[in-house]
């Protein structure tokens, strides 16, 4: 990504909410960049800052510190409509007295569109989000769903040069929830638009996204493509949220960790001889084998989950999960109570940085 | 939720004085209306049904002049305290201050005051500042005690909104009063409706508070009614109450149909 395709560019921003005592830091120091036409996605629990940094894009709030710019214009001072952006709500915020098409037509005709071209964009956008034919229905009239296409298509109707979208899936059943991932990669790849998605489900963020930052208390954990995130995770923090996850600890020595129970994990490292050591490894990058150079462990528990086994192991007193596939049959050869080798690759092992 | 099966809510007296309730609250009001269509001079004995006592009341040029200030001073206090209670509805509704709370209850207040208070202050007031009692006085006391029987409806509809709405109309593009003009209005409508309709009644009924700041011209319905009782029940005021009561329901039951449309 050159510096010329940034969509969006936060620099140091940060968010106080309140005084005194009372005082909460929404956001810490956040910068980031947001390319042309990515769908990119802001991750992390409630309360980590990402709905603030969302909104303080949209124009909602105005930020401490820090500045946002908008394909190079600068944006404080700037009232939401005033900007180039636009929203998709998590509650979908459509307007109860209005039908369908009015919802559509609204941020048009506040921008003066004339009628016809006003007309004509609205049914493009039915047609886009497959609701032609509900024009003359009222919001609650519509499945939810529903209600979140007609959101997607009211705020895509002003073409905006970036559309963010709060937690948008998230008031929708599972099943649902799968079809409209799918359908918003759709629309993001069709209409060539800048996506800023905010959630907190990383299965979505790993579907949709091109980008993924991590967030924790207001800051940046880690920015990178769904595959970097998950298969190297810079933290504990990012590790645990994003997939399953074990961790082990242990001491360093030269090539390798001497764990808690003296068993010893290869590895390639450059920490210091003696530091303690936290790494990941993902369950389905681990194997159970006899006979063979491996850790100890034991079987504590067999699940079956459908396509895969989760078999739950004891090593060095921690629960340690392997995720095998039902397919090749092996997972039929373990039981509770066995005494197996768990064999990690060591291409298998994530160092982590030490937390702060 | 009570469950209305639960024994546990079963009270069997008070069957007997909801009865009772019934008969007090209605009982006088449709000896009144049937009395209003009763032929004799005395008031309270039954001779033959007829219409003479709306013939009179409508042939009397100072009820109508009554009916007519009535109307004047309740269409200029409705209009005017409902314009009031929407902005000060929708200019509370931007700011989280402390005082908020103090500043509900004090609009609401006068609900609580008593009447004759709010009458003799009033009156204390137009004269102190050189008012010249009339007319003009009596829309002035009605616009004032008319505002927190407007406001109330408002405010409580305004509660319900969705904030999200509001940042939805900006985030489309809308400036602040487009906004309100669009999205604000049309859905406070069932709540100023009603809040004007309750303003209208209100301002109507008001006796005491006329009464006290009234001028010479200036008499309304209900102080022209009272003034009537004073020589003597005369049939006419029965009649003049129903049409009073004709009118009242009509508005009550037109502000129910209203804030169910929405």
């Amino acid at each position: 990504m050159t510096a010329l395709a940034n969509a969006i560019v936060i620099d140091n921003i940060g968010m106080v909410f309140g005084a005194g005592l009372g005082a909460v830091r929404a956001l810490d120091g956040v910068s980031l960049e947001i390319g042309s036409n990515e769908f990119f996605t802001l991750l992390g629990p409630s309360g980590c800052g990402k709905t603030t940094l969302l909104r303080l894009i949209a124009g909602f709030e105005q930020p401490s510190t820090g500045s946002i710019s908008l394909y190079g214009q600068r944006l404080e001072g700037l009232m939401p409509f005033e900007r180039p952006v636009n929203t998709v709500f998590q509650s979908y915020a459509l307007f109860p007295h209005m039908s369908v098409a009015q919802n559509i037509a609204f941020g048009l005709e506040m921008q003066r569109k004339p009628r016809l071209e006003v007309q004509k964009i609205v049914a493009d956008m039915l047609e886009l989000v497959q609701l032609t034919g509900f024009e003359a229905r009222k919001p609650a009239q519509l499945s939810g769903g529903q209600q979140q296409r007609v959101a997607l298509a009211r705020a895509l109707a002003n073409r905006p040069k970036v559309l963010l979208l709060d937690e948008s899936l998230s008031a929708l059943d599972a099943k649902l929830r799968k079809e409209m991932q799918l359908e918003l990669k759709r629309l993001q790849l069709e209409t060539g638009i800048t996506f800023v998605f905010v959630t907190h489900d990383q299965e979505e963020a790993l579907t949709m996204s091109d980008r993924i930052a991590v967030m924790k208390n207001g800051k940046l954990e880690q920015i990178g493509t769904p595959t970097e995130i998950y298969d190297f995770p810079r933290s504990r923090y990012v590790a645990d949220f994003i997939g399953e996850t074990n961790f082990l600890t242990g001491i360093a020595e030269a090539n390798g960790l001497r764990l808690p129970d003296s068993q010893w994990l290869e590895v390639t490292h450059s920490r210091p001889p003696g530091s303690s050591v936290d790494v990941a490894v993902r369950p389905e990058r681990a194997q159970i084998a006899r006979d063979t150079n491996g850790l100890n462990a034991v079987v504590r528990e067999v699940v079956y989950v459908g396509t895969d086994t989760v078999v739950y192991l004891e090593i060095a007193k921690e629960v340690f999960r392997v995720r095998m596939q039902n397919h090749g049959g092996a997972a039929k050869m373990v039981s509770v109570g066995d005494q197996i080798k768990l064999v990690i690759p060591p291409n298998a092992v994530r160092i982590l940085e030490a937390e702060s | 939720m009570i469950n209305p099966r639960n024994p546990l809510w079963r009270y069997p007296s008070l069957g007997v004085l909801m009865v009772a309730f019934f008969a007090f609250l209605y009982v006088p009001i449709i000896v009144l209306i049937v009395l209003s269509f009763n032929q004799n001079q005395t008031a309270t004995i039954w001779t033959t049904f007829s219409f003479d006592w709306y013939k009179n009341v409508l042939e009397n040029p100072n009820i109508l002049r009554a009916a007519q200030n009535s109307l004047i001073v309740a269409l200029v206090a409705t209009v005017v305290s409902t314009v009031f209670a929407t902005m000060a509805a929708v200019g509370m509704a931007g700011k989280a201050f402390k005082a908020q709370n103090a500043f509900n209850g004090l609009v609401g207040l006068p609900l609580l005051v008593p009447e004759i208070v709010t009458a003799v202050a009033s009156l204390l007031f137009f004269l102190a500042i050189g008012l010249e009692l009339g007319l003009t006085t009596v829309i002035i006391a009605h616009v004032v005690f008319c505002i927190p029987f407007a406001y109330l409806p408002i405010r409580a509809r305004l509660e319900g909104l969705d904030p999200k709405l509001l940042e939805a109309a900006s985030d489309l593009y809308a400036r602040p009063w487009q906004a309100f003009a669009r999205v604000t209005l049309p859905l406070l409508l069932p709540g100023i409706v009603s809040g004007a309709m309750l303003a209208f009644i209100t301002s109507m009924d008001d006796f005491v508070i006329t009464f006290f700041v009234a001028g010479a011209g200036a008499t309304t319905l209900p102080v022209y009614i009272f003034g009537m009782i004073r020589t003597g029940i005369s049939p006419e005021v029965n009649a003049i109450s129903t049409l009073l009561f004709a009118a009242s329901l009509v508005i009550v039951m037109l502000s129910f149909f209203i804030s169910q449309k929405k």
